[in-house]
């Protein structure tokens, strides 16, 4: 005498001997009574909550500097002999560095074109904050200008009137 | 060392770099197309009569069609590069339509440090250190102990395996298979891409395609058509997108040391090196524009890289993923709307 139990995994085992496209009528047809459903537009709950992989645009404003000091690049063209691109985040390509002896120094990055008639710029850009002559290093390979000191935020606002 | 200094440029290069420069219509104020600072060893400039030497290619003008446009942002200070697009049906050199590449991709600053890195990892990231010493338990030699401790006037030694012995075991030797895999950052890897391809566009071995298929599988057909395009000579890299299988095409390239064919997610450095010719065809560039602006302007990984963003190219492509995301978005705000 075969109990119901028994004869339905006999049943399953039957099936899956066979193929594997019955199975699925198996389980969901089953004695417990549990239906479910698959739906695929429930997934926009989940998509949601995921994170984007895309640095979004900055959104328009009506009126720039926002009130973070941020402005987008001015969309004509630069009568310049160089140009310095954003980062893919939308800010100005210059960091400050602190060695460990205390040193500051200004990295200027992504500077396409004649790096040298831009580091004649910047030099002229600092000249009223100092005494001597500023020490600078152009890295011409990979369009970087280096200056000894921190002058982050005098660089960045000529950039930004530049339009750059 | 003087960075102005410049090493020995040959005459090709210069000659695509101007060729390059004038038809790409770069957007600034010097239009010069050598730096001032290039010096050139053993010439003098006036001397230097690139033209002369080779008979001149005419870059695609304003009046040619253009029937592939670049999808991705461009730069403001960078224009879209234009290219010939050539067919494999007809036996002759086509040199009718244009299609506009992207200069972030296919107009990239060419640093040679970055292309030999990324050309040098493919090399070496399989490589495997195999040595392996033996130490002195592993000699095979017995534990006996070679004379007794005390009486013979000699050292005290517990066997003859030691490393103080000659033929003796090693003490800190190497120890078995050692993987040298390493990775650079994704960036570099990136931009060793971008590079490989300005590089063969520069130097005019890119080949833009309207279709990489041939219409028949005959051997002869497809001798004409290298022939008269003075490819004889040339390894070819012919490149395909991803659904797309050149059945005609992939018998000629099994029976022929020569020719390669990859699909599009194959394209890497070394491949492009070492073949002397890159062939892609147009139905390509969509996809791989779109995937190397992404990567170029994506946020940093969060943790491994995983399918769990809503907008990553997957197995459809990132604009298929693009759309699915802002049809959703569109049905949300109607929804909002409606309410």
């Amino acid at each position: 005498m075969i109990s119901a139990r028994c004869r339905m995994l006999l049943l399953v085992k039957q099936h899956l001997n066979r193929s594997q496209t019955r199975l699925t009528s198996v389980l969901t047809s089953n004695n417990s009574g549990v239906a479910y459903t698959i739906s695929k537009e429930e997934f926009k709950w989940i998509r949601r909550l995921l994170p984007p992989s895309i640095i979004p645009k900055p959104p328009l404003h009506s009126n720039y500097p926002t009130p973070s000091g941020w402005s987008p690049p001015t969309e004509t063209s630069l009568d310049l002999p160089y140009f310095i691109s954003r980062t893919r985040y939308h800010e100005f390509p210059v960091y400050e560095i602190t060695k460990r002896n205390g040193q500051t120094m200004t990295h200027i990055r992504k500077i396409e074109g004649d790096i040298w008639a831009f580091e004649r710029d910047v030099i002229g850009i600092i000249h009223p904050y100092l005494d001597f002559d500023p020490a600078t290093r152009v890295h011409e390979v990979a369009g970087i200008v280096s200056v000894k000191g921190n002058f982050k935020a005098v660089i960045t606002q000529y950039l930004r009137e530049k339009g750059f | 060392m003087n960075f102005g200094k410049i090493a020995r440029i040959s005459g090709a290069l210069t000659r695509s770099l101007k060729r390059f420069q004038h038809g790409s219509e770069v957007v600034t104020a010097s239009n010069q197309s050598l730096p001032p600072n290039l010096v050139l060893y053993g010439i003098s400039k006036e001397q230097f009569e690139p033209e002369s030497q080779q008979e001149e290619v005419k870059s695609p003008g304003p009046e040619t069609p253009i029937i592939r446009k670049c999808n991705g942002e461009i730069p403001k200070n960078k224009s879209p590069i234009t290219v010939w697009v050539d067919s494999f049906k007809n036996v002759e050199q086509q040199r009718q339509v244009s299609a506009q590449l992207h200069p972030l991709i296919f107009g990239a600053h060419p640093r040679m440090d970055i292309l030999h890195e990324v050309m040098r990892w493919q090399q070496r990231y399989r490589d495997v250190n195999y040595t392996w010493s033996r130490t002195r338990a592993e000699l095979g030699r017995g534990k006996q102990k070679p004379w007794p401790q005390k009486g013979t006037g000699r050292v005290r030694q517990g066997s003859r395996a030691g490393p103080g012995w000659k033929m003796g075991g090693i003490a800190h030797g190497p120890r078995g298979p050692v993987s040298l895999y390493y990775k650079p950052a994704d960036d570099v890897i990136l931009k060793g891409l971008t590079i490989a391809l300005t590089v063969k566009l520069v130097q005019d071995d890119l080949i833009v395609v309207d279709d990489v298929e041939i219409p028949e599988a005959d051997t002869n057909f497809f001798n004409d058509v290298i022939n008269s395009r003075n490819l004889s000579e040339n390894s070819l890299l012919f490149m395909h997108a991803e659904n797309d299988f050149p059945q005609n095409l992939s018998e000629i390239v099994s029976n022929s040391r020569t020719l390669s064919l990859m699909p599009a997610s194959a394209l890497n450095v070394w491949s492009m090196l070492k073949h002397d010719k890159l062939i892609l065809p147009l139905s390509m560039l969509d996809d791989l524009e779109t995937k190397i602006l992404w990567h170029m302007n994506r946020y940093p990984w969060l943790g491994k890289p995983h399918n769990f963003y809503k907008d990553m190219p997957g197995k459809k492509g990132l604009k298929f993923e693009q759309e699915q995301y802002l049809a959703e978005q569109q049905r949300e705000s109607d929804e909002n709307v409606s309410q």
